[in-house]
């Protein structure tokens, strides 16, 4: 009896965010009239969800062994502003290539290096690493509000192009997350980090290597975002981890990781992300009451996922 | 029993969603009042597609049933909410619908989002913030999805990439801009007129336009009133509060104590109370006069404390302006075929006779166009209205024109 309970609740758990999505399609759906699913209007919310899809599938790792990345929009916007910064100085279109993805991948190695190698929470080491780039982007930008991207990247800002970065990356994380040991571990790890330690595990290689996954995928991140807007300021990867933080919660990835960590999430959270705001619009909802309205469902998805797993421990 | 608390829980967040549809037919009802039209929702209208994915050109619509979009970017402050306001009565008083996306954050993502959803909510005209997103990439947005557009708080210049930009997008209306040169220029002086020598200054984040354009102007002030820049603090993170303003004025008053004056080159709305609170704990109100540029709340409380000197704001008119051409375009009468970049003009306060004036009429009025005088703006109501007397009305925005219009 209390076995069935138990399964009852994982079940309630599992399906919980996909009757989320299926909730908030059915509701635009009906109160849209339809017009939610419109050609024009299923491409604006691909668009809009596929640059979260494709950092929260890199950002999964981490988040499955129960941290999380605050650097990664900083990331974003510094490497964006480098590289088009030694475009615009040189007059060469290739940094605004080469740069972001050899400084993604250079702050995936530093975050790495300083995860497996110290104790420092993962939260408050990003969110220094943030602050360090937030103030270097900002003084590197001097009196420039914004350094336009070579024309020869803005194909990356396209839809075709979109469809295949997200398909090549859920590929792979998907194998990496569910058929390898590094999935495994990294989802073990946020079970019990003492038990993983303990079974042999080199937790030090798989922490190293959850952030330099996490910033190959980065650099590609960074070239579409600077291709989408055409240009690299402030603006660019700003408040990025924290709509993704919001799309995995909502999509039911375990705040504290685990073995309840699934990539579904990433796409049922971006997605249910997408359609609220894009519903909400739609159907002319005040701009200043959508930020309550999410912040409310928010709040109550978390309130339910936690009575979930209370009850779900509880027997 | 908990198996019931979970249902409830779960039928809680259903009535949320529930409260997202009854608040847009709440909101409808209230448009419908107010314009005194019968008005429906983006998904109810025919228009909730794009242009570009209908074969209706949007010029051919009915005068009275189009959508004018815009982002409200979350602040309720003293030139952002006056702004939009004013943006709502004039798309209202024209017979249209006014549809807002959100995006506080202001990420290029969020603002790319905001518009995305603007069109596909069927707006035929978006009134954009322009500084996030590359000038082509909007061109090609709102040109592919075949939607009127104008820009606000900034002036394109002749010459650069993003000018070429505009003028070439098929559906671009119009910029409307300040003269941020003269407005810091003139909030800069007003210090130097006061004898000050020796300025500390906040001011918006280094490199945009507009922070270039008030530092030339500050530059200019300074080196006609001999004054000299101590220190500057220009980091958003304290900038937009006034917490902030109270932090970068203690560090001020510590590291430079022969500061002599205050100069808040943007973002008054936000740090003004703390400014004046750390000055007034140091002593130091009235001995240390402050000069700011963009109104806030407070200003006249301030002026009768004597801690503020001089402020330079009330640029909330450029949406209005943009707005009067976009839907006389789409009504079929354009107001002029060309592009156009019209000035927005500011309000200067410094004088307490005419501080009291402004504090009045905003207690006792507070409109800056009526939604009668905005209504003769439509050439469908007003046949003699052209784009002369836009411009007339633009250049005539002013304290004076304000209580001569709605004074008491």
């Amino acid at each position: 009896m209390k076995e069935k309970k138990q399964i009852n609740m994982k079940i309630i758990l599992n399906l919980f965010s996909w009757l989320s999505l299926l909730l908030v399609i059915a509701l635009f759906g009906v109160t849209t009239k339809g017009a939610i699913f419109s050609s024009y209007n299923m491409k604006v919310i691909f668009s809009q969800s596929v640059l979260f899809m494709i950092g929260g599938l890199g950002l999964s790792f981490l988040f499955a062994e129960g941290g999380f990345d605050i650097s990664y929009g900083s990331v974003i916007g510094f490497a964006g502003i480098l590289g088009t910064m030694l475009t615009d100085r040189t007059q060469n279109w290739i940094w605004s290539l080469i740069v972001p993805v050899v400084f993604c991948l250079a702050m995936g190695v530093v975050n790495g290096l300083i995860y497996a190698h110290t104790n420092i929470m993962v939260f408050i080491q990003t969110m220094s690493i943030s602050f360090l780039l937030k103030g270097l982007f900002t003084t590197m930008l001097g009196s420039y509000g914004s350094y336009k991207v070579p024309k020869q990247l803005i194909f990356m800002g396209q839809t075709w192009f979109a469809v295949t970065a997200l398909i090549v990356v859920g590929v792979i994380t998907i194998w990496l997350f569910n058929y390898t040991p590094f999935g495994k571990h990294s989802r073990l790890y946020g079970t019990g980090k003492d038990a993983i330690v303990q079974s042999g595990v080199d937790v030090r290689r798989l922490k190293f290597l959850t952030f330099v996954f996490s910033g190959a995928v980065c650099a590609l991140v960074t070239l579409m975002s600077m291709a989408r807007a055409g240009q690299s300021s402030t603006g660019l990867g700003s408040n990025f981890e924290f709509n993704v933080m919001i799309a995995l919660t909502l999509g039911g990835m375990p705040s504290e990781g685990g073995t309840g960590s699934k990539i579904q999430s990433v796409f049922i959270g971006c997605l249910i992300v997408a359609l609220l705001a894009n519903g909400m619009v739609l159907l002319g909802v005040n701009a200043r009451l959508q930020e309550v309205i999410k912040g409310v469902i928010f709040i109550l998805v978390l309130i339910f996922m936690l009575k979930i797993k209370e009850k779900s421990e509880a027997l | 029993m908990k198996m019931k608390r979970i249902i409830a829980l779960f039928m809680a967040a259903v009535m949320v969603f529930s409260l997202t549809a009854c608040s847009q037919e709440t909101g409808g009802a209230q448009d419908a009042a107010g314009s005194g039209e019968e008005t429906q929702s983006a998904a109810d209208s025919e228009e909730a597609q794009p242009a570009a994915d209908s074969e209706e050109s949007t010029i051919s619509k009915e005068a009275g049933h189009f959508k004018i979009g815009t982002i409200d970017m979350g602040s309720a402050d003293a030139t952002s909410a006056p702004l939009l306001n004013q943006l709502r009565t004039t798309v209202e008083a024209m017979g249209c619908e006014y549809v807002t996306a959100t995006a506080s954050e202001m990420s290029a993502e969020a603002t790319i989002a905001a518009y995305q959803n603007l069109i596909a909510a069927g707006c035929d005209g978006i009134i954009v913030t322009y500084g996030q997103v590359n000038a082509d990439m909007m061109a090609q947005m709102f040109d592919d999805a075949g939607v009127l557009w104008s820009t606000y708080w900034y002036h394109f210049v002749e010459g650069t990439d993003e000018y070429e930009a505009v003028m070439n997008s098929e559906t671009f209306v119009s910029s409307t801009y300040e003269d941020d040169v003269n407005s810091a220029y003139w909030a800069a002086s007003e210090l130097g007129k006061k004898g000050c020598k020796k300025l500390c200054m906040v001011g918006l984040p280094a490199g945009g336009v507009t922070a270039n354009m008030r530092d030339e102007g500050i530059k200019k002030a300074c080196e006609e009133y001999g004054m000299e820049i101590l220190a500057e603090e220009r980091d958003f993170s304290l900038t937009i509060s006034s917490a902030g303003g109270a932090t970068i004025t203690e560090r001020f008053l510590t590291a430079y104590p022969e500061c002599d004056g205050i100069l808040i080159a943007g973002m008054t709305q936000f740090v003004l109370a703390g400014v004046v609170q750390t000055l007034e704990q140091a002593g130091k109100v009235g001995t240390i006069p402050i000069s700011g540029i963009d109104f806030n709340e407070y200003q006249f409380d301030y002026f009768d404390r004597s801690a503020l000197n001089s402020i330079i704001g009330g640029h909330f008119c450029g949406p209005t302006y943009s707005a009067i051409l976009m839907i006389n375009q789409l009504n079929g009468t354009p107001l002029t075929t060309d592009k156009v970049q019209i000035e927005n003009m500011f309000i200067e306060l410094n004088d307490p006779e005419e501080v009291q004036k402004y504090a009045d009429w905003l207690e006792n009025s507070g409109t800056i166009y009526s939604a009668d005088e905005i209504s003769k703006c439509l050439v469908a109501n007003n046949p003699d209205f052209t784009y002369d007397d836009l411009i007339e009305m633009a250049n005539a925005y002013c304290l004076d024109d304000l209580l001569a219009r709605h004074g008491n």
